[in-house]
């Protein structure tokens, strides 16, 4: 069974389709915006299987072993995180670990990141990896707060199975503001505007993923497409939580409210200018921490 | 006699006697005897479990006895003495060597001590082998110093706990069952001092002081022997026995002792980020890391206890892999600055996996060791925190927050110290042409890295089952669900299909880079020491950074300044005159007079 979870339902073959489906509308709606027609339903589809056939050009200079063991290495870690939260949501039970291995999973992968960034040896790639750390410092910080407020309400258990069947973490006031500051953290995590500071595509020219081609930057547009499955989902069902039984209806509400978040994120991305690194360092520890603490405390209140 | 044949006293008089040898004997034969011993050990060890629990008495004064809690330190004091040997054998003078046996010997002999003088004097003892490592190297004398002085508040402290605890009814005591009467004024005098004692060895806040600059000077075999391993198995495993029956006095006293670890771990790491020198960086971690196995005793519920045991020993594993590794890297280059160092990964790769691994080990990613102790204590405090009333749960909540985010510098801080060694193009003309180390230090690395590893998958029955021994956590109520198991099923399966989807579409070109148009130039890189700076100037950071650079935290900084500044009046009083002199002395008869009278 643990092949089927792995691979195909919630892990590699689902959180692959439905990340890049969401991708897609991120890409179609940010194109609507800016009055473009948008690409079809199956681009990132047609993206990915076109590097498959490209020449993947590994720098002389690299640490080779590292260079090709990192995209697979965060491609691990974002399908991991799909099986672990998948499970509980759409299976109804507990597999491997709880919301702790997923807070450790989501390291992982930035570790991966910032690790294949430094391996390719290139100067943009060297200013991304340094930003990478500096996100994952900024958002860490509120997003272990944004965590804590829905472990909290239901009772301080640890498991995703019995924090999402619990009443809903948003039906209170601290839920309203660890969700509100989690969709920031999110749009952190996935590095999208105001926060692409690390890939920063028009300054850094891809930053991190600069010198990779072929198939291994294919394995990064799949990295990025199953947290665009991961992130919001992890989110939505924290604070909306799904129906106690297994049916068609628990999966339709989480399909509601992962959309809702989406497109949250996507209207973020789309009215904001990029920020600068002190920017978002002194935005997400000198603000936002203090919105988070103030709802893990109205939260320990029991409001 | 009796020391030769008791199994306990074995422990202690084996070493000892391998350090003379040691001393006399040529010296490529003995490096050997270090790591025969340190082997033999191990299967000591081994073969003690089954006589336990076992004692040593001396002319009918019962000196040493070891429980449950003393045995799994000497499990693990023994299991890294083999790791260490192995390490030394390529020491560059002999006297390590016999440093490193005296060193065993005496941590065998804290752990082993029931009664009080006893673990005074082997406690003593180890201070001052971190004295005499230390000043094996000029540059290190003020650092062995204030190492030095510090054990030494830390003997005073313990010698002043034990006597006060003997004074306060419990008369002759047993170190294995230190119960302070809390509530009274000795007792919490008893209970302050004691644990004091615990967290200058260890290197907690306030009294950590020492550890950083020590780390950054000595040696780096007295490095991994000491501050990095077998100080933080000793000081734990006081706080431990003080902790045992304090913590069910009063929750405030858990709680007190939480917040002290939550605030070592985010001081020591934030500290650690900003840091230019490897050993100095691996210092500031080596307190950070602390904080966690205190604030999991402090939550006082089995699993917190044990998860903060596991932390301990965790710690010591891939925090002594560090500092070898990093050793490695000072041999080869011939410095530990960050700034002067780079590509090394290809030159060292045998030490660039060993710390790669002991990296990950220390930010607590799964399926290390590091992040089942981390788990543990998690789940700890979380227990603490439906128990507690809500100031209590608002502490605590707060040190889970500063402990999981302390856990995301920490990584931050270990990938600037993979990228500035190994990843980025090299700084110096040694730091290109470096060779590996020895086969005997590079082994000792990968095979503290394969320990980390084992740790983290065999956990649930080695080294949990130790610790499950003890009395009270024979059952842990976990919050949550780990099955390394599952979770390493998962990570392979994707690894492997993503490692196959390289393979099948694969066509690799190894080929010159271009950067902006341009063939790219050795230049063109980015240091990783300042991958921080944005938070080192950011407000009020910026001022904490710049009274921490100028000692003004420290406290022997400040005792040594008061104890300069505050006589310093007094010294007008010495004038050298006779008459002045004698003004006094009339003074001095006056006040006498009136007080007799």
């Amino acid at each position: 069974m643990i092949v089927i979870y792995t691979l195909v339902f919630p892990g590699a073959l689902f959180a692959l389709t439905v990340g890049m489906l969401g991708w897609w509308l991120e890409r179609k709606v940010s194109a609507l915006v800016q009055h473009r027609v948008g690409p079809p339903w199956y681009q990132n589809f047609a993206d990915v299987f076109k590097l498959m056939g490209k020449e993947s050009i590994v720098p002389e200079k690299s640490t080779v072993f590292l260079y090709i063991a990192s995209p697979v290495a965060a491609v691990t870690a974002a399908i991991s995180l799909a099986v672990l939260v998948g499970m509980p949501v759409f299976l109804n039970t507990n597999f491997a670990g709880d919301i702790i291995l997923i807070i450790y999973t989501m390291a992982l992968g930035s570790a991966a990141i910032f690790l294949g960034a430094a391996a390719s040896s290139n100067v943009y790639a060297g200013i991304g990896a340094g930003r990478e750390l500096k996100m994952l410092l900024a958002d860490e910080l509120v997003f272990v707060m944004v965590l804590l407020v829905p472990i909290i309400r239901s009772g301080f258990g640890l498991n995703l199975k019995e924090i999402i069947i619990a009443t809903p973490a948003l039906f209170s006031v601290s839920g309203v503001i660890a969700y509100v500051v989690g969709l920031l953290a999110i749009q952190a995590k996935l590095a999208i505007q105001p926060f692409d500071i690390a890939e920063a595509e028009t300054e850094l020219a891809g930053g991190v993923e600069i010198e990779y081609s072929g198939v291994l930057l294919g394995l990064w547009k799949m990295t990025k497409a199953v947290h665009f499955f991961v992130f919001p989902m992890l989110l939505t069902v924290l604070f909306f939580g799904v129906p106690s039984s297994l049916s068609l209806v628990r999966y339709l509400w989480f399909l509601l409210f992962y959309v809702v978040t989406l497109a949250i994120l996507i209207v973020i991305k789309n009215v904001n200018p990029r920020a600068t690194i002190q920017g978002v360092l002194g935005f997400f520890w000198k603000r936002l921490s203090l919105l988070a603490f103030a709802a893990v405390v109205l939260a320990i209140l029991g409001v | 006699m009796e020391i030769l044949v008791n199994p306990v006293a074995f422990l202690v008089f084996l070493p000892l006697a391998a350090a003379l040898v040691t001393a006399v004997l040529p010296r490529i034969l003995s490096r050997w005897v270090n790591l025969f011993v340190s082997v033999s050990l191990v299967i000591w060890i081994v073969i003690l479990y089954g006589l336990l629990p076992a004692s040593f008495e001396l002319r009918g004064t019962l000196l040493m006895e070891v429980d449950a809690l003393s045995y799994f330190g000497l499990v693990f004091v023994q299991i890294l003495a083999v790791l260490f040997a192995l390490y030394i054998l390529k020491a560059q003078k002999r006297i390590i060597s016999t440093f490193f046996m005296m060193t065993l010997a005496f941590t065998n002999g804290t752990l082993a001590s029931s009664e009080p003088i006893t673990f005074i004097a082997f406690w003593g003892l180890t201070g001052f082998m971190l004295y005499l490592f230390g000043i094996r190297k000029k540059v290190a004398g003020d650092a062995s110093r204030k190492a030095l002085m510090i054990s030494g508040v830390s003997d005073a402290l313990l010698i002043f706990g034990f006597f006060a605890l003997a004074g306060t009814g419990n008369g002759v005591f047993s170190v294995l069952d230190l119960r302070p009467e809390m509530g009274t004024f000795w007792g919490g005098m008893v209970f302050i001092s004691l644990g004091l004692a615990a967290f200058a060895k260890a290197g907690a806040f306030p009294l950590h002081v020492w550890v950083p600059g020590y780390c950054e000077k000595a040696p780096v075999e007295g490095t991994f022997t000491l501050p990095a391993s077998f100080d933080k198995i000793l000081g734990i495993y006081l706080f431990t026995r003080l902790m045992w029956h304090s913590n069910m006095f009063h929750p405030a006293v858990g709680v007190s002792m939480a917040v002290v670890g939550a605030f070592t771990i985010i001081s020591g790491v934030m500290m650690a980020l900003v840091q230019h020198d490897g050993k100095k960086l691996l210092g500031y971690h080596a307190v950070s890391q602390v904080g966690y196995m205190i604030l999991g005793i402090a939550t006082g519920n089995p699993i917190g206890v044990a998860g903060g045991l596991l932390h301990t020993i965790n710690n010591a594993t891939y925090k002594s892999g560090l500092f070898m590794g990093m050793g490695n890297v000072e041999q080869a280059v011939g410095t530990a600055d960050l700034d002067e160092l780079g590509g090394l990964s290809k030159r060292m790769p045998a030490t660039f996996g060993g710390m790669l691994v002991n990296s990950l080990s220390i930010s607590g990613l799964p399926p290390t060791n590091g992040f089942v102790s981390k788990w543990l204590v998690y789940q700890g405090v979380l227990i603490a925190i439906a128990g507690a009333g809500t100031t209590a749960r608002l502490f605590l909540v707060t040190c889970l927050i500063m402990a999981l985010f302390g856990s995301a510098l920490t990584l931050a801080s270990f990938m600037k110290l993979t990228y500035s060694v190994f990843l980025v193009r090299p700084a110096s003309d040694k730091s290109e042409k470096a060779n590996e180390a020895h086969w005997s230090r590079s082994a000792a690395v990968l095979l503290n890295a394969g320990l980390c590893l084992f740790i983290g998958i065999a956990w649930f029955f080695f080294p949990l089952g130790l610790i499950k021994g003890l009395p009270g956590l024979e059952t842990l109520d976990y919050l949550g669900t780990y099955s390394v198991f599952q979770y390493l099923g998962i990570v392979v399966l994707i690894a492997v299909a993503g490692w196959l989807i390289f393979h099948v579409f694969k066509k690799v070109r190894v080929d010159a880079a271009f950067v902006g148009g341009q063939r790219d130039q050795p230049s063109f890189k980015v240091s990783g020491v300042g991958f921080f700076n944005e938070v080192k100037k950011m407000s009020p950071l910026k001022s904490i950074y710049g009274a921490a650079e100028k000692g003004l935290i420290d406290i022997y900084e400040l005792t040594k300044s008061a104890f300069v500044k505050i006589p310093a009046p007094l010294k007008k009083l010495h004038t050298g005159e006779l008459s002045f002199y004698s003004l006094w002395i009339v003074v001095g008869f006056f006040i006498l007079l009136l007080v007799m009278m």
